[in-house]
């Protein structure tokens, strides 16, 4: 269809408001026709860091081979080496060898791998997207015989991500750029890991599993979308930086080197894995030596730098710098600075041993402030300086990239990282734990507004007044950040899940979050500075959301109408269960029956992938890190972590399920107003509309008649006015309450690989555009190939008509300390907020829905009009920032089937 | 200074990478692009192509280094070896 074709005919949102039915995108008055702007727009970073943060904008996703050169290179060297220690050589040679890149300006040092935004493909997890693009990629490279130097200023619709080929720059992935001359290289890596990778070998070994063949046609269908075991087999958690900021990587290598001895041919009463313990440590030890070469290769190369400059703040910095790393790449850091440093070095590291998203620093100011406030205390440093270590650290954040397939870097994650800072909480003691240094982070996520780390506000009654409308000025600012957690829920959850593994209350007040909105437990661990004891928190959990992701509740529904049958690709998934469906409560009972054993096979088979991972690509860098795996003697695979049982399962278009079934059982079983073939009949013809994909949009109200649609104009009418989710209208809420009763204990049916029982995660992140794509018309209305609702509490777009305070009552209707998470986006007009006493509107609206017993909500403050301008001119919008399900990205490197989603949500114009 | 024909900026230890595509100049700390022609003050960076154990090149870029401790191992020539032990040239 073209364009005029398009212009021509009817959209549905124009369609309904004829009719006087039409959907409810502003609430609570009309925007004024003129864009405004957010307010605390004129905060500017320090000049520095402003810098940096240009170049970042102009910096495209690249990656390079050399770390993953050396990680192959090593690891073939040592091939009949104990696994964890032919690991533990391969990344520290790799971490040893790669050349380290500072950029003059820099203060805070490290990048992943030789470029300002780089990363690396790691093959031994998945090769199969490189060997499948293997032809292409190489005939693209042979191509490439152009000049770069005119694509200087490439970047622009589409961010820093490489979605095409271009000069000598091979696209992978539709985001990263790798040098055509590099691209043999990575074919070799990848073609040596063919039948030999964590994603060959699960896949291998899942197939043992009787019912994989279901499992198949589950994920071919988009039923559910993502296998966790070999794709981001990390991350959702929280880090414990605790071990080298107590103890200095000297002091961790005498402690590895002690435990070494004390275990070597003991047993220790275990007679499976005590023996273990021995390779486990020896590979500690080897790993902490590379680490300690590659932040010393740093000082060399601050030093090295100095030739090329007479500036004498220049000169100061790379003094400054050498001098920190040489320190720290022995010892405990003695100064804040030198601390931020030591988290950069951690951080990077981490991320540099999986693929993986989510890796959140959680309660850092809480862990900082040891060293900031004795800096401060003595004068070394003043609140200014620490703001712009601060934001250096936001931009450094901000570079980090994960390599991943296309499928889970665009389909999930919208190349979002998720490193999620936390502020706020409780003590152990239960007293806030708020400190001086929460404030400056904040403020520089203010001044500085970048999507990592993502900010994350801990709310408690306890946490001071001042600091929480310092937070909803932050929120003002249109970066969706900080997103609002309710401590107590949080720690409701977490203590009531961990409790079978021994967790204490004041226990599971440490918690923070990992990754976009997963509740993450921790520990409290004593550190030791200037002669005075500070109690921090240290992440020391597996990671918090692996498992069964995702499942798309609106597709299962579709199942059940349609007899197990997938009709957009001809696939009969589950077998038919032949039901002539003549209530709700048999829908309700298949429903419950496919979405059981859809987790089911599930479970199982990624089971398998994370067993083939544990046994063959084991994580040593946070066993190294975290509690208490140095106490144990255990990598995380032998449950070396405090805390293990963090397997869950994801849904995704829970709100489009509710209404669904609202409509159904009203429309079908209550009032007979048409059958269940009358609901097929609509749903396979697309309500009497093209498909979201026909017309390139993926918004509901955006969707486009056809000439000959008008056969459905009832039924649909009537599907749309239909109660909806949102509006306290328990006519439709009670589906809701239905479902979490049942979801929430079933998860607890099923066993992780750990042998502990599972829980139930509810944030969508980006798939209920990818899995919303695959899904039909849907019984609430919703058209073919549309976006789902974002998350687990937020209303469909257009469907919350009776306010907000009406909606937080839908969505409290149940206890959702039982779920790991929910999740509430709600979108704010600017005005509606604006000065002093808009900020403590927002504050008290927060409060209200807190104190209801809500587990999470996060804002988009932006007038929706900016965003419609920012899809027209991507260009002009590069650092436009908008909050999607759980995460703060960049809205030009965000797919369009969430762009449309942001820009559909119901506008507050008032609360 | 060294000869620069057939070079590109991340041949040149005065080149500070900062994507596939280009990187500053750390003498004029300027953005230039990879590709574009080199100056007189190249020098020339340690990579495995311009590495006397590097041996066996095919067209593709690969090879065989044979200057570590396992002998013979497959390698890219444009592979920095600034932190290799091994670098010979």
């Amino acid at each position: 269809m073209t364009e005029l074709d398009l212009q021509r005919k009817k959209k549905l949102g124009d369609i309904l408001a004829e009719k006087g039915l039409g959907m409810n995108f502003q609430y609570g008055g009309k925007a004024p026709e003129e864009i405004v702007d957010r307010e605390f727009q004129d905060l500017k970073p320090h000049p520095r860091v402003e810098k940096l943060y240009d170049l970042y904008l102009n910096t495209l996703s690249s990656v390079s081979m050399e770390f993953g050169y050396w990680y192959n290179r090593t690891y073939a060297q040592h091939e009949y080496e104990i696994p964890v220690y032919r690991r533990a050589k391969a990344l520290a040679v790799a971490f040893a060898k790669t050349t380290p890149l500072i950029i003059p300006g820099e203060l805070i040092v490290c990048c992943k791998a030789r470029y300002y935004r780089g990363s690396f493909p790691m093959p031994q997890l998945s090769e199969g997207f490189f060997l499948a693009h293997e032809d292409e990629m190489y005939q693209e490279a042979l191509k490439r015989g152009g000049e770069s130097s005119g694509e200087l200023s490439r970047v622009g619709a589409g961010g820093g991500n490489v979605t095409e080929s271009f000069g000598k720059i091979v696209s992978i992935a539709g985001k990263f750029g790798i040098r055509a001359e590099e691209v043999p290289a990575l074919n070799k890596i990848a073609k040596a890991w063919y039948k030999k990778s964590v994603d060959d070998l699960g896949n291998r070994w899942e197939r043992e599993v009787p019912e994989y063949d279901l499992k198949e046609k589950i994920m071919r269908t988009m039923i559910c979308m993502f296998d966790s075991g070999y794709t981001l087999p990390q991350g959702r958690e929280v880090m414990s930086y605790y071990y080298p900021l107590e103890y200095g990587f000297d002091g961790l290598l005498a402690m590895c080197e002690e435990k070494k001895a004390e275990v070597a041919g003991n047993a220790s009463g275990d007679g499976i894995s005590g023996m273990d313990r021995l390779y486990f440590y020896a590979s500690c030890i080897e790993l902490i030596k590379g680490i300690q070469t590659w932040i010393e290769n740093y000082a060399k190369e601050a030093r090295r730098l100095k030739q090329y400059t007479h500036d004498p703040k220049l000169l100061a910095d790379y003094d400054k710098i050498s001098a920190c790393c040489e320190w720290i790449a022995h010892k405990q850091p003695r100064t804040f600075y030198e601390a931020m440093q030591m988290i950069q070095f951690m951080h990077t590291i981490t991320l540099n041993e999986d693929a993986l998203s989510g890796m959140s620093p959680g309660r850092l100011g809480q862990v900082l402030w040891p060293w900031f406030e004795q800096d401060v205390a003595a004068g070394r440093i003043t609140e200014d300086e620490a703001l712009e270590l601060l934001e250096l650290q936001r931009v450094k954040f901000t570079c980090f990239d994960v390599f991943a397939s296309f499928g889970v870097v665009g389909g999930v994650l919208s190349g979002n990282t998720f490193n999620n800072l936390a502020v706020g909480g409780l003590t152990r003691t239960g007293e806030p734990a708020t400190n001086r240094l929460e404030y400056l982070m904040i403020h520089a996520g203010m001044t500085m507004p970048c999507p990592q780390p993502t900010l994350s506000i801990l709310w408690d009654e306890k946490i001071p007044e001042d600091f929480v409308l310092k937070c909803a000025e932050c929120t003002k600012i249109g970066t969706g950040y900080p997103a609002w957690f309710s401590f107590r829920m949080g720690t409701e959850f977490i203590w009531n899940h961990y409790q079978k593994e021994g967790m204490t209350l004041e226990e599971a007040r440490s918690y923070a979050i990992g990754g976009c909105l997963e509740t993450a437990p921790a520990v409290w661990k004593v550190l030791h500075l200037g002669g005075k004891e500070y109690e921090v928190p240290a992440g020391a959990s597996q990671p918090a959301a692996v498992g069964v992701h995702f499942i798309s509740n609106p597709k299962i529904l579709e199942m059940v109408l349609f007899n197990g049958y997938d009709n957009r690709t001809g696939i009969q998934v589950f077998e038919p269960h032949g039901k002539k469906l003549e209530s709700f409560d048999e829908i309700w009972e298949v429903y419950k029956d496919y979405y059981a054993k859809t987790i089911d096979v599930l479970c199982k088979c990624n089971n398998i992938q994370h067993d083939i991972w544990r046994k063959n690509n084991m994580c040593i860098i946070q066993s190294l890190f975290k509690p208490d795996c140095l106490d144990k003697g255990h990598h995380i695979g032998d449950m070396g972590y405090r805390w293990n049982g963090t397997y869950n399962i994801e849904s995704c278009g829970t709100i489009n399920m509710v209404n669904a079934f609202v409509a159904l059982d009203k429309l079908v079983f209550q009032d007979k107003k048409y059958t269940l073939d009358d609901f097929r009949k609509a749903i396979l013809a697309n309500f009497g509309f093209y498909k979201a994909d026909e017309i390139d949009s993926f918004s509901l109200a955006e969707q486009v008649k056809k000439d000959d649609g008008d056969e459905f104009d009832a039924i649909h009418g009537d599907c749309l006015q239909a109660p909806k989710y949102g509006n306290d209208d328990i006519a439709a809420d009670k589906y809701l309450i239905l479902w979490e009763k049942w979801f929430t204990k079933v998860a607890h049916t099923f066993e992780s690989l750990f042998g502990l029982e599972l829980y139930t995660c509810q944030n969508s992140v980006s798939t209920h555009g990818t899995q919303g794509r695959a899904c039909l018309a849907t019984p609430d209305g919703r058209l073919y190939g549309t976006t789902f609702a974002d998350g687990s509490m937020s209303a469909y777009p257009g469907t919350d008509r009776n306010g907000p305070y009406a909606l937080f009552k839908s969505a409290t209707c149940w206890d959702q300390s039982w779920s790991q998470n929910s999740q509430m986006n709600m979108k704010i007009h600017p005005l509606a907020i604006k000065g002093e006493n808009g900020t403590r509107h927002l504050a008290d609206l927060i409060k209200a829905y807190l104190r209801r017993g809500a587990h999470h909500i996060q804002f988009n403050v932006c007038d929706s009009k900016v965003m419609r301008q920012a899809q027209a001119n991507p260009e002009q919008h590069r650092d436009l920032l908008v909050r999607v399900a759980g995460f703060t990205q960049y809205w030009v490197e965000i797919g369009k089937h969430i762009q449309d989603e942001v820009i559909a949500r119901t506008e507050y114009e008032s609360i | 200074m060294s000869n620069t024909k057939g070079s590109k900026h991340d041949d040149c230890k005065n080149f500070i990478p900062v994507d596939a595509a280009k990187g500053l100049c750390a003498w004029t700390n300027e953005m230039i692009a990879i590709d574009s022609e080199c100056c007189p003050k190249f020098e020339e960076l340690p990579k495995c192509k311009n590495c006397k154990s590097f041996v066996d090149r095919t067209k593709d870029g690969l090879g065989n280094c044979v200057g570590l401790e396992d002998k013979s191992f497959w390698a890219y020539g444009e592979m920095p070896a600034v932190n290799c032990q091994g670098w010979n040239n």
